[in-house]
């Protein structure tokens, strides 16, 4: 009973957080509380998220907000994307697009079933590559149209935007040197071989023994290195070409038939807090 | 005689009813109080799922960082050492306390990886602080939640007449998950 008093401070700073925030009724896909999306952009907007909802039944939705009124972003975005319940509630599959001019901060939420195809990185990315730039023009309507565009493509797999959002490494200059140093030598091994008719064991099983070494550092690396060795190997036997790396396309998903939207109720979706906020 | 019999039966239908009627009440309070509690521990487990997961970003955010910052090995040491400790920790208590520690060692590292222009411009890093961004409010969400959990289990643990079950079968008040101060969200770039 002694923690009584601290107790009943942490419920009262709880209660009295939750009552703080205004969460304002949906208006519609498009809510432009803080009125800086111009009518046209407004349209092509609502119609470009009917039709994201109608081919994945994926609900985006855009606000703007006049004030956060003290609340960060992120505390804003997540208690009325769960309010509101954004996303079909059987796939979790809402998104929420939270812009504050005044505050100049906005986030991209993203609910709990939209997580494995946009990622943070990829949320994040988004905002940087279209919202900012846009908004730093004040160009609300456009920025947003291109996010939802990228947003749109990822959603429904386009090769072309899931190739621009993949989350593959880039090589740092030295490491593409060395892979190409590596490349040009195997090759020119390999090459030698079939020019001589006459196989050098010990040179290719030195090779070998210098790309597992290479290699070892991790299993992907590895895996690949044993790929080489099998494949030049073989070239040496035979006049067939080293194997060529896959490549993995982003996850995506279709979540069933389209349906027409409800008006301003949503689905019942549940977000867990993915997603990336911004400033510009 | 009869109308002796007639009042026994009545007061032993009574008490029968009484006693079903009180073991029904006994019953659903004890449920109550246990979904309540269920819920409690799934939320917990949810937080400490996050955890794990910022634990998992640490080592590429630090490969990261080292590429282009690696002089800072004090960091980098503290930050492995965070990690195992994490990891062997047994308690509640101990990994509350672990987290808090990863919460100030991760703003220094992002605070450092600040002052290299190579790394703020590096699109790797950029992902990894938005993975992190997203983990750290993710962690937020769960504790927020977690302390609603608690607020609905303690408040049937108190209130009358479910304290007397939760009385008899020990259920006790549960501590909700204070907020450190300033230490909860690694800071971004800003552009």
């Amino acid at each position: 009973m002694k923690q009584l008093p601290i107790i009943l401070l942490l419920l009262i700073i709880t209660a009295a957080h939750v009552f703080a925030l205004q969460i304002p009724q949906p208006q519609g896909l498009v809510n432009d509380f803080a009125n800086v999306i111009d009518p046209p952009s407004k349209e092509t907007l609502t119609k470009l998220l009917s039709e994201i909802e109608a081919a994945t039944t994926a609900e985006v939705v855009i606000v703007t907000v006049p004030s956060l009124e003290g609340t960060s972003i992120d505390e804003y975005a997540i208690t009325l994307a769960q309010k509101w319940g954004i996303g079909k509630r059987a796939n979790d599959n809402g998104l929420l697009i939270v812009v504050a001019p005044n505050e100049r901060e906005y986030r991209i939420e993203v609910g709990r079933g939209l997580e494995g195809i946009i990622n943070d990185a990829k949320a994040g990315r988004i905002g940087r590559n279209t919202l900012v730039p846009n908004f730093k023009l004040n160009q609300y309507g456009k920025g947003i149209y291109e996010a939802v565009l990228e947003i749109k493509g990822l959603l429904e797999n386009n090769p072309d935007v899931v190739a621009r959002y993949s989350d593959k490494e880039l090589l740092t200059p030295l490491q593409l040197y060395i892979a190409l140093g590596y490349a040009i030598i195997t090759f020119g091994i390999t090459l030698t071989s079939l020019a001589n008719k006459k196989i050098n064991w010990k040179r290719i099983l030195a090779w070998d023994g210098v790309t597992i070494a290479l290699s070892a550092y991790s299993i992907p690396t590895f895996i690949v290195a044993i790929f080489i060795i099998f494949f030049v190997t073989i070239a040496a036997f035979v006049f067939s070409g080293m194997g060529e790396a896959t490549r993995h396309t982003g996850r995506g998903g279709f979540f069933g038939s389209g349906r027409t939207s409800s008006g301003t109720s949503f689905g019942g979706g549940s977000f867990g807090g993915g997603g990336a906020s911004g400033k510009w | 005689m009869t109308k002796q019999n007639n009042t026994t039966k009545t007061i032993i239908i009574v008490i029968c009813v009484a006693v079903l009627l009180a073991g029904l009440w006994l019953g659903t309070s004890y449920n109550r109080l246990i979904t309540l509690q269920t819920a409690v521990e799934e939320n917990w487990a949810n937080i400490e799922t996050q955890y794990q997961r910022r634990i998992d970003l640490i080592p590429n955010l630090v490969t990261t960082v080292k590429a282009f910052a690696q002089h800072e090995q004090t960091l980098f040491t503290q930050l492995a050492q965070l990690r195992s400790q994490w990891q062997t920790a047994q308690s509640i208590d101990a990994k509350i306390a672990t987290a808090q520690s990863i919460d100030g060692a991760l703003g220094r590292l992002i605070a450092v990886a600040e002052n290299y222009p190579q790394l703020r411009s590096s699109e790797n890093f950029l992902s990894l602080q938005d993975e992190l961004a997203g983990t750290e409010n993710r962690i937020a969400v769960a504790r927020t939640r977690y302390n609603e959990a608690i607020k609905y289990y303690n408040t049937a643990v108190r209130r009358f007449p479910t304290n007397i079950i939760a009385g008899l079968f020990n259920f006790g008040e549960k501590q909700s998950f204070a907020a450190v101060s300033g230490a909860e969200r690694a800071p971004t770039v800003t552009f």
